[in-house]
């Protein structure tokens, strides 16, 4: 795929401080790249320099128009920004009525009124917002603010969506929704976006693209279940901290209980969608029980027959690989592990509480 | 029921709240402590929880916090 944007060899240096630090950065056409570090990690920098507000010390970026940042002329560089949005932390709305909010950048462009209204309108109806358009914008809820900055960028039709931490301040239940709309529009309108969050869970659910960046440097890039299966270094594995990321299925959903399906194996798990999704599935390694006999009767919903692949001493714990039909890691204690005398070969039953599991 | 989890504590069922997807199960122990637990509400309906039920409940080593005064 040829890239939509392309990086190559940027430094960025803030008063003699190297702060960015690239050899290569690419972003397909279409594809949400989520950037994700620890804060002043580079992150909002690199966002600033893609969107030509900041000049870096040295780079060469080469957008989908095949222009190229270090040949940009006043009039190429003026197009180019017009064809970029961004969002930021805190939605930054003027007080009007939400319509006028997503209308004002169609109206600075000198659209004409009817398309204006037109647009603006496809776009309240895509955020599910149709009922707020006359409301006065600074009466909205955080979210709802946040999702009419989305849709005031939106409505641009841009070729790239740069997103700087957008759900930071909001709560944890709207977020999960804001992010869901947010993903929703992006892919619904085949824009190009890239994310920057100091949270990894935050983009796992969306991002086509994952990319660990640390004291501006980029440390790995891939697709997230890749980059959590197999992190490129120990850095990028303790800030991630996640060893059981899977891929799974919704078998089936009733109650807000699902079904889900890892490569033939099924694990009950609170969950919302439908049978058919395609889910990531988190389980912490200390959330994993062991049991040596058959499955008991327990309040635990999960029971996996397994076989132990391997054990590992981590200070007073011990790490065991586990073969459930797929790999899985389990930490207990070096004392339980010794009592129950676990070592590679042996065959339990990994007990995994459905409320433990995390699907995504 | 021999398993990894460094915490088995007796105790009996004090009550059983059902929510849509989830129950809320007080247990209370031998020595009169309470410990509350969340689990499936078909895990309950399963285990057939109700008040003054004889359990068990199983904590690991590594998820418990540790507080002082």
């Amino acid at each position: 795929m040829t890239a939509f944007i392309s990086i190559e060899g940027l430094r960025h240096f803030y008063e003699g401080r190297q702060v960015l630090d690239i050899d290569s950065l690419a972003i397909g056409e279409g594809e949400i790249l989520a950037v994700v570090g620890p804060n002043g990690s580079g992150k909002s920098t690199l966002l600033r320099i893609i969107n030509l507000l900041e000049k870096p010390s040295s780079a060469e970026i080469t957008y989908w128009n095949g222009k190229k940042l270090t040949g940009l002329d006043r009039g190429e560089r003026k197009e180019l920004a017009g064809q970029m949005a961004m969002i930021f932390q805190e939605p930054i709305l003027f007080k009007r009525s939400v319509k006028a909010n997503i209308s004002y950048g169609l109206k600075i462009r000198g659209v004409a009124r009817h398309e204006v209204d037109r647009r603006a309108s496809q776009m309240l109806e895509r955020l599910d917002m149709s009922d707020f358009a006359s409301r006065e914008a600074l009466t909205l809820s955080g979210g709802e603010a946040q999702k009419v900055t989305l849709g005031r960028a939106m409505v641009l039709e841009p070729r790239l969506l740069l997103m700087d931490e957008p759900l930071a301040s909001l709560d944890t239940p709207t977020r999960k929704l804001v992010r869901r709309d947010i993903a929703r529009l992006v892919k619904d309108m085949g824009v190009t976006a890239v994310y920057v969050s100091h949270d990894y869970q935050e983009v796992l659910e969306i991002a086509d693209k994952l990319a660990i960046i640390f004291a501006g440097k980029v440390l790995q890039v891939g697709k997230p279940s890749e980059v959590f299966s197999r992190p490129a270094s120990d850095v990028v594995a303790e800030f991630l901290g996640a060893e059981n990321l899977l891929d799974g299925e919704v078998a089936d959903c009733t109650e807000g209980l699902a079904r889900v399906r890892i490569q033939g194996v099924e694990l009950q798990a609170p969950c919302e969608m439908p049978a058919g999704s395609t889910v990531k599935v988190l389980i912490h390694p200390e959330d994993i029980l062991i049991m040596m006999d058959g499955p008991e009767k327990s309040s635990a919903r999960n029971s996996l027959p397994a076989q132990i692949t391997g054990v590992s001493i981590i200070g007073a714990l011990a790490k065991i690989g586990l073969d459930c039909g797929f790999p899985l890691i389990a930490y207990v204690t070096l004392a339980s592990s010794e009592e129950l005398m676990l070592e590679a070969g042996k065959k339990i039953t990994a007990v995994i509480k459905a409320t433990s599991i995390h699907v995504m | 029921m021999k398993l990894s989890a460094r915490n088995m504590l007796k105790g009996k069922v004090k009550s059983v709240s059902h929510g849509a997807v989830n129950s809320e199960v007080t247990v209370e122990l031998t020595g009169g402590d309470q410990v509350v637990s969340v689990i499936t509400k078909s895990s309950a309906e399963s285990l057939g929880l109700s008040e003054g039920k004889d359990v068990y409940v199983v904590i690991k080593a590594t998820n418990v916090m540790i507080g002082i005064d």
